[in-house]
């Protein structure tokens, strides 16, 4: 990003390449709507853009990213009351997720499909912070501390919504 | 919360079922035209906007390098000029006078010491040349040491200034010891030397004490062995040299074969007389 802010426009080229499919799905996990994503994601990326010239190294580039992604999330909550925040909203579970060629699925494969497809079910389920912990952990590769710095809140916040997330997870999975 | 507690932490909150359950489903990614604008409006942001600080960072370090390199050589080459003009200006005149400057005051013991020690060295028994080298003048001493051509207006060593420093004074009582004239004396940097080597000097430099004006050094001086010749026939000094040779004065002798020869270049030695 330090590259990038001092002119180099390739530098930008590698940070999208490798943050662009954890930002997009963390942005679809919380809204479940794919063209909502793709307005937040275009957001979220164009304030990045607009804000190289201050950026200065306060954290992690990761934690700085999702932070954004975060901050546009909540702006859009607020502004439509939290209307994409349904957590009984069975509609949306695996919406954009490709389907496999069926001669590419072994036993094994199709096990592990199901269980993607059950935990993104569930994952549905959880309410919006837990899975918000969640995916940022699973996407961004966040440590309890990233994910409280990203989210706006303590660590023992953080934490307790990431293990509340996993506990309900392990047990839909289970069940 | 220390390392070992974040550890446990990571331990406790991570499960790798749900991990590669997770992965397994994580197929979903941006659409290409996303990409496409991103990029595109990224590349128009650096392009177009192109910013200044970036081509100031790359100059910044060099630039303040040059700045102050230049000022460094200006400031040096100043002060470099300034102190070779103080140099220049007060030196001559100051060590001529009174040696107010740092450096003669430096150079004054130097000079002392040298003095004295020249003093107390025992001089030649014949007559030193009138052109004698002298020393070298504090003046010419300073000059070296600063590196600054201050000599040219220092006083030449062959005809100095009366009363001009004390390895001046030195050189001048040596050289008008041995040419007869020491009542005109004028050390007053060295007392102590000045007495020294008008004792050292042969007997025949006293020749003019008798003149009246002399001053009460050379009056205390002891008699030269023919002063009770003067005004007498060239016999009686001839009779005067054979007397002292034969008492071994040879000194003596030689002070009053030194005067007979000045008062009378014209009359020949008796062959015993010859030195």
């Amino acid at each position: 990003m330090l590259a990038y802010r001092d002119g180099d426009a390739a530098a930008f080229d590698r940070l999208y390449d490798r943050h662009r499919g954890g930002v997009y799905r963390y942005l679809l996990r919380q809204c479940r709507n794919a063209a909502l994503a793709d307005e937040l994601f275009q957001d979220v990326w164009m304030n990045l853009i607009r804000a190289r010239g201050g950026y200065t190294v306060q954290a992690k580039f990761t934690t700085w990213l999702y932070r954004i992604a975060h901050n546009r999330l909540i702006d859009h909550f607020r502004r439509h009351d939290g209307a994409a925040v349904s957590l009984d909203d069975d509609t949306l579970p695996a919406l954009d997720e490709p389907e496999a060629p069926r001669s590419a699925q072994p036993e094994a494969q199709a096990e592990a499909r199901q269980q993607a497809a059950r935990l993104l079910v569930l994952l549905d389920e959880l309410p919006q912070e837990q899975r918000e912990a969640f995916v940022l952990q699973q996407e961004g590769g966040l440590s309890v501390e990233d994910i409280a710095e990203a989210t706006g809140v303590n660590r023992e916040t953080a934490k307790s919504r990431l293990r509340y997330a996993i506990a309900r997870l392990r047990r839909g999975m289970d069940s | 919360m220390n390392t070992q507690d974040k550890a446990q932490d990571k331990e406790m909150i991570r499960d790798p079922q749900l991990d590669a359950a997770y992965r397994a489903g994580a197929g979903a990614e941006p659409p290409q035209r996303l990409d496409d604008l991103i990029r595109a409006a990224a590349r128009r942001e650096v392009g177009s906007g192109p910013r200044p600080l970036a081509s100031h960072r790359r100059w910044q370090m060099p630039l303040a390098l040059a700045a102050v390199l230049v000022l460094s050589v200006g400031v040096v080459t100043t002060m470099r000029e300034q102190g070779a003009d103080q140099l220049d200006q007060p030196l001559p005149s100051s060590i001529s006078s009174s040696g107010k400057t740092a450096g003669q005051n430096a150079a004054q013991p130097a000079a002392k010491a040298e003095a004295l020690r020249q003093a107390e060295a025992p001089l030649p028994t014949t007559p030193a040349p009138a052109a004698a080298p002298a020393p070298e003048p504090p003046a010419a001493a300073v000059a070296k040491r600063y590196e600054v051509p201050a000599v040219a207006e220092a006083p030449a060593p062959a005809a100095p200034p009366p009363a001009q420093a004390p390895m001046m004074a030195r050189s001048e009582s040596a050289a008008v010891a041995s040419t007869g004239a020491v009542a005109e004396s004028r050390s007053t940097e060295a007392p102590a030397a000045a007495p020294r080597a008008l004792m050292r000097a042969p007997a025949s430099a006293t020749a003019d004490a008798a003149r009246p004006g002399a001053p009460a050094v050379a009056m205390s001086a002891p008699p030269a062995p023919w002063q009770d010749l003067v005004g007498k026939p060239a016999e009686q000094w001839h009779q005067r040299i054979l007397e002292l040779r034969r008492a071994q004065r040879l000194s003596d002798a030689e002070t009053v074969i030194a005067e007979f020869r000045r008062r009378f270049p014209d009359e020949r030695l008796p062959e015993a007389g010859q030195p």
